[in-house]
């Protein structure tokens, strides 16, 4: 075990993430312990090739199938710090009428006479944080951040953290209440979830 | 954004007068640069790439909730957490 780890472990910088890494590692090498070797070997190889980049914010990776507190997403391991909180965000997007011709634009606000601001927004839907720089950080003050909605879109969106900082969604999935009725094997968490199946919130 | 719908004057609008982006805690205002629809798994998708001075966002969702938004448009992408 010491020359293996060593030959990755030794060249850390940064002795707190090379223990962090050093235990993820063992407990990995605990939990695959007695299942077959091909699969063992693989997932050995990722782990490690993760820790090779120190600067990687990438979530390290083991089975995290069952493990009570951690992600049933298979993306994060860390530990949950807001169960059972639940993270959700409302995005919006509202035309500029720049945008459009000035006409055309005022034809359809004539038409409707006194519109609410509902008349304006191009698109409204409410996303959850799944992950946070899956493509590992590349700004000191930006993250990208992967979203989902209800309604199978994915969002990517790059976000000053230092004016705006989001929470990864760490727990089940907001719906997941609602959904459970419905789904035989309400203990594993699958995406996509059927729209219909569910009320939308704002709608209610 | 003004709350009745009304169009936006070209000018920036110094009068603090309330507006759609009272209710939201981070705001962004940028263009849409691409648009292109992909069949995905038998599902139509239709992706929107905006940039908001180099921040980027790609929303890929359905083509008939996206109509509304076309290449070039100037959008407010208005962002707040519900819990």
């Amino acid at each position: 075990m010491g020359c293996r780890t060593g030959s990755w472990d030794t060249r850390r910088k940064v002795p707190s993430r090379s223990l962090r890494n050093a235990q993820v590692f063992f407990r990995f090498r605990n939990e695959t312990k007695g299942r077959e070797g091909r699969e063992a070997k693989s997932r050995q190889t990722l782990t490690s090739q993760w820790g090779q980049n120190e600067f990687s914010m990438r979530p390290r990776i083991f089975a995290a199938d069952s493990a009570p507190g951690f992600s049933k997403h298979g993306r994060t391991l860390r530990p949950c710090p807001h169960c059972p909180r639940r993270v959700l965000r409302v995005l919006r997007l509202a035309s500029h009428p720049l945008g459009w011709s000035r006409s055309e634009r005022s034809t359809e606000i004539d038409k409707k006479g006194a519109m609410a601001a509902g008349g304006v927004i191009a698109y409204e839907d409410i996303f959850e944080i799944l992950d946070q720089d899956p493509d590992g950080k590349k700004f000191d003050h930006v993250s990208r951040y992967r979203c989902r909605s209800a309604f199978e879109s994915d969002l990517q969106i790059d976000l000053n953290i230092d004016i705006y900082k989001l929470e990864v969604r760490c727990c089940e999935p907001w719906w997941a209440g609602k959904a459970a009725a419905k789904r035989p094997d309400s203990s594993r968490f699958v995406l996509p979830i059927t729209p219909n199946s569910l009320t939308h919130p704002l709608l209610n | 954004m003004s709350l009745d719908g009304t169009p936006e004057d070209p000018a920036y609008d110094q009068t603090g007068k309330e507006s759609l982006a009272d209710s939201y805690e981070y705001v962004m205002y940028g263009k849409v640069f691409k648009k292109q629809d992909e069949n995905e798994g038998g599902m139509r998708k239709s992706i929107v790439t905006i940039s908001f001075g180099g921040l980027l966002m790609q929303l890929k969702a359905d083509p008939k909730n996206l109509q509304d938004v076309d290449i070039d448009n100037r959008l407010y992408v208005l962002i707040r957490k519900i819990s």
